[in-house]
C-alpha cells in the first residue's frame, strides 16, 4: 500500500487529464481521474483522496453540485477542494462562504509552478 | 348639519311648513268670510224688524187722531195705542217668539223698561251729536256674557211727536198719556229702536265648519306632503339612489355597473350619460391595465435578457478562454521540456494535438460569432432562389453518410417527389439542413435518424429525427436551445451558436424551427417549416 498522498482530478476534458499528469509527473502523488460528479463520487469512496482538483462545467453533475455534497457529508467534508475552471471566479463566492478554505484558480492564469505550489501548501496543512 | 339631511327629508322640510301657512290661510280666510256672511244675515234681519216697527209707530202717530176720536160723538180720548206703547208690545210679542230681543230706548225713558244698558247709551250719545239718520250695528257681550250683535235705528222728533213731546204750553203740561211733556223741538234725538241678536247660533254654525275645514285642511295638507313625498321617491329618490349606487360600485372596482334608467327625464339622460361615462371609464381602465400588463411583460422580457446576457457574456467567455487556457498550459509544459532538454515524442504528439484542437476550437467559435452578428445585423445578403427543398436535402444527406458511418449510424429518409418549390437562399438553407443532421449524428451513439419532407399547410416541413441523448430540459424551454451559446450538453463539443444560426435564418425566409422531445435519452426531433410561395407571387416578390 502506497503512502503516496491522493489527489483525485475530477475533468469533464481530456486534454486537461494529460495535462494535469504531465504536470504532477516525478511527483509523490497518486493521481486519481474523474470525468464527471457521479464517477467522482464513485471514486472518492474507493480511493478516499487527500486533495481534490476540481473542474465545474461538467456533464451530469456539475463541480458545484458534487462539492456542495461532499461538504454534507462528514466523511469527505475535510478533504481540500481546488477548483480550477474557465469561469471567473465571482461567479463562485458562494461556495466561498460555505468553505472559506477553498482555493479557486482560473484556467486561463494557471501555470504548472502555481498548480503545483497549491497542492503542495494544501496537503501540508 | 342641514347639509348631512337626506333630500327627500329637505324637501318636505320646505314643503310641509308651506303647505301648513298655505292651508292656515285659506282656512282663516274662508271662516272670517262666514263669519261676515252670517253677520249681514242677522244685521239684514235685525234691520227689516227695526225699520217695521218704525213704520208702525210712524203709522200709529199719523192716525192717532183717528184712533182716539170717537167717530159718534166726536170727543176725543186716549185709547192706549199710541207708538210708543203700541211699539213696546209688539216688541216684547217680538222678543218672546224670536230669540231676538227688541226693545224701544231713550237716554230720557218714560218706561223703566226701555232703559238704556252701557251699548245703547254709548250709541245715543252718539246719534245725540251726530243726528245721523243711518243706523249702526256692533257687538256687545250680556249679562251671562255671552255676544250679541246690535242693531241701532234712532228716532227723531218728527212734527206728529211734538203733542207728547213738544215745548208744554205750561209748566208740568201732561200728555195724553198721562207723562209730562219733554219740550223737544223737531229734528232732536227722542230715542231707538234697539234689536239685539244672540251671535251663539252664528257661533256654533262657524265652530262646526272651522273643525270640518280643519279636518280637510290636515287631511289634504297631510295627503299632499304623503304625495309629494310619493312623487319624489318615484322621480327623484329611486333613480338618484340607483344613479349613487352605481357610482359607489364603480368607485369600489365594478366597471361593468351600469344605471337601469329609462325615462326621458333628465334622470334618464343623466343615466344615459353616466352609462356613456362609465363605459368610457371601463374600456380606458381596461386598456390601462392591458398597456400595464404589456409594460410587466415587456419588463419581465427586459430581466430575462439582462440575464440572458449575462449568460451569453459568461459562456462566450467560456467558450473562448477554455481553450486559450489549454494552449497556454500546453506550450508552457512543452517549452519547459525543450528547455530541459528532454526529448519525449508521445509528449509532443500530445501538446501538438492539444494544441491543434484548440486553435480550431477558437477559430469556430470565432467564426461562429461574427457569422451569427452579421445575421443579426442583417448584414448577409439571401440570394433566394426558387428550388426543390428535396433535391437540396438529399446531396445533404449524402455528405453526411460518411460521418454517421463512421459512428455506425444510418441515415433514412422519406423525401416524395413532386413538392412544390420554395424561394430561397441556397446556401443559407443548406447550412440549416447541414447543421441539423450533423447535430443528430453528434448526439446520437447507436441506431438511426430519420429525415423527412412532408407538404402542411403551413408550407414545406423538414424533420430529422433521432434516437440519441434527447433534451433533459421541460418542454416550455425548449426554445431556450436556439438562443445564442446555450448548449444544454456542456460536455459535448460544439460552440452552443449552431441552432441559433439556423434560427436567424429560418426566421429571414418567413420560416420557424423548433423541436420536440420526451426526454432525456429519448431522442430529439427537429423541425423547420418554410413559406411555399407560387411562382407569381415570387416573381413579384423578386421584382
Amino acid at each position: 500500500m502506497s503512502m503516496n498522498k491522493k489527489i483525485m482530478i475530477v475533468e469533464d476534458e481530456k486534454a486537461y487529464h494529460d495535462l494535469y499528469r504531465i504536470i504532477f509527473e516525478g511527483k509523490d502523488y497518486d493521481i486519481i481521474y474523474a470525468y464527471d460528479g457521479n464517477e467522482a463520487m464513485e471514486r472518492i469512496e474507493e480511493s478516499k483522496p487527500d486533495l481534490i482538483i476540481l473542474d465545474m462545467l461538467l456533464d451530469m453533475v456539475t463541480g458545484d453540485t458534487f462539492f456542495l455534497h461532499i461538504k454534507g457529508i462528514p466523511e469527505y467534508a475535510d478533504i481540500p477542494v481546488i477548483i480550477i475552471s474557465a469561469f471567473s471566479k465571482k461567479q463562485y463566492k458562494n461556495l466561498m462562504k460555505i468553505d472559506p478554505s477553498l482555493v479557486y484558480m482560473e484556467k486561463t492564469y494557471l501555470t504548472k509552478e502555481k498548480l503545483l505550489e497549491e497542492v503542495e501548501s494544501k496537503l501540508l496543512e | 348639519m342641514f347639509s348631512k339631511i337626506k333630500l327627500v327629508t329637505k324637501l318636505l322640510c320646505f314643503i310641509a311648513p308651506i303647505m301648513i301657512v298655505v292651508m292656515g290661510a285659506v282656512f282663516t280666510w274662508i271662516i272670517k268670510k262666514e263669519e261676515s256672511f252670517i253677520r249681514k244675515e242677522i244685521t239684514k234681519n235685525a234691520e227689516i224688524i227695526a225699520r217695521q216697527l218704525e213704520i208702525i209707530r210712524a203709522y200709529i202717530a199719523d192716525k192717532q187722531d183717528l184712533i182716539n176720536t170717537d167717530l159718534e160723538t166726536g170727543n176725543v180720548t186716549f185709547k192706549g195705542l199710541n207708538p210708543a206703547r203700541v211699539g213696546a208690545a209688539i216688541s216684547k210679542e217680538f222678543t218672546e217668539s224670536t230669540n231676538f230681543v227688541m226693545k224701544q230706548t231713550s237716554l230720557d225713558y218714560r218706561n223703566p223698561d226701555n232703559a238704556p244698558d252701557e251699548f245703547e247709551i254709548r250709541m245715543l250719545k252718539q246719534f245725540e251729536t251726530t243726528r245721523d239718520n243711518e243706523p249702526i250695528w256692533g257687538e256687545d257681550f250680556d249679562k251671562e256674557g255671552n255676544k250679541r250683535i246690535r242693531y241701532i235705528l234712532p228716532l227723531y222728533i218728527k212734527e206728529e211727536c211734538l203733542q207728547c213731546h213738544g215745548k208744554p204750553a205750561y209748566e208740568g203740561e201732561l200728555d195724553i198719556t198721562g207723562y209730562e211733556k219733554e219740550g223737544y223741538e223737531i229734528g232732536e234725538l227722542r230715542g231707538a229702536i234697539s234689536v239685539a241678536a244672540p251671535a251663539k247660533q252664528m257661533e256654533a254654525v262657524i265652530k262646526t265648519n272651522s273643525l270640518i275645514l280643519l279636518i280637510i285642511g290636515i287631511v289634504s295638507t297631510i295627503s299632499v306632503i304623503f304625495l309629494t313625498y310619493l312623487l319624489i321617491r318615484k322621480f327623484i329618490k329611486v333613480p338618484l339612489s340607483h344613479t349613487v349606487a352605481a357610482t359607489k360600485a364603480i368607485a369600489e372596482g365594478d366597471l361593468t355597473r351600469r344605471v337601469d334608467i329609462r325615462s326621458g327625464d333628465e334622470f334618464g339622460e343623466l343615466a344615459e350619460s353616466f352609462n356613456t361615462m362609465a363605459q368610457s371609464i371601463e374600456e380606458k381602465t381596461r386598456e390601462l391595465e392591458k398597456t400595464t400588463h404589456n409594460l410587466e411583460m415587456a419588463n419581465e422580457e427586459l430581466r430575462g435578457l439582462d440575464k440572458v446576457k449575462d449568460n451569453i457574456i459568461r459562456d462566450v467567455s467560456h467558450e473562448l478562454k477554455s481553450p486559450l487556457a489549454q494552449l497556454r498550459l500546453a506550450l508552457e509544459l512543452w517549452s519547459e521540456g525543450i528547455k530541459d532538454g528532454k526529448k519525449d515524442k508521445d509528449k509532443e504528439e500530445l501538446f501538438d494535438g492539444i494544441i491543434k484542437d484548440n486553435i480550431k476550437r477558437l477559430n469556430n467559435t470565432i467564426e461562429s460569432i461574427l457569422e451569427l452578428t452579421s445575421l443579426e445585423f442583417g448584414r448577409e445578403d439571401y440570394d433566394k432562389e426558387s428550388l426543390q427543398l428535396r433535391d437540396l436535402v438529399i446531396r445533404v444527406i449524402r455528405s453526411s453518410t460518411l460521418l454517421a458511418r463512421e459512428k455506425g449510424l444510418t441515415i433514412k429518409s422519406v423525401l416524395p417527389e413532386k413538392l412544390p418549390n420554395v424561394t430561397v437562399d441556397k446556401q443559407g438553407i443548406t447550412r440549416v439542413v447541414t447543421n441539423l443532421i450533423d447535430n443528430a449524428i453528434k448526439y446520437t451513439d447507436k441506431g438511426e435518424i430519420l429525415v423527412s419532407l412532408q407538404q402542411k399547410d403551413s408550407g414545406l416541413e423538414f424533420l430529422v429525427k433521432d434516437s440519441g441523448i434527447g433534451i433533459n430540459i421541460p418542454q416550455e424551454h425548449h426554445h431556450k436551445l436556439f438562443d445564442r451559446f446555450y448548449q444544454e450538453n456542456v460536455a459535448t463539443p460544439g460552440t452552443g451558436i449552431g441552432l441559433s444560426i439556423c434560427k436567424t435564418i429560418l426566421e429571414a425566409h418567413g420560416g420557424k424551427i423548433w423541436v420536440e422531445s420526451e426526454g432525456k435519452y429519448k431522442g430529439s426531433t427537429f423541425r423547420f417549416t418554410l413559406p411555399i410561395i407560387n411562382e407569381k407571387e415570387s416573381l413579384v416578390v423578386d421584382s
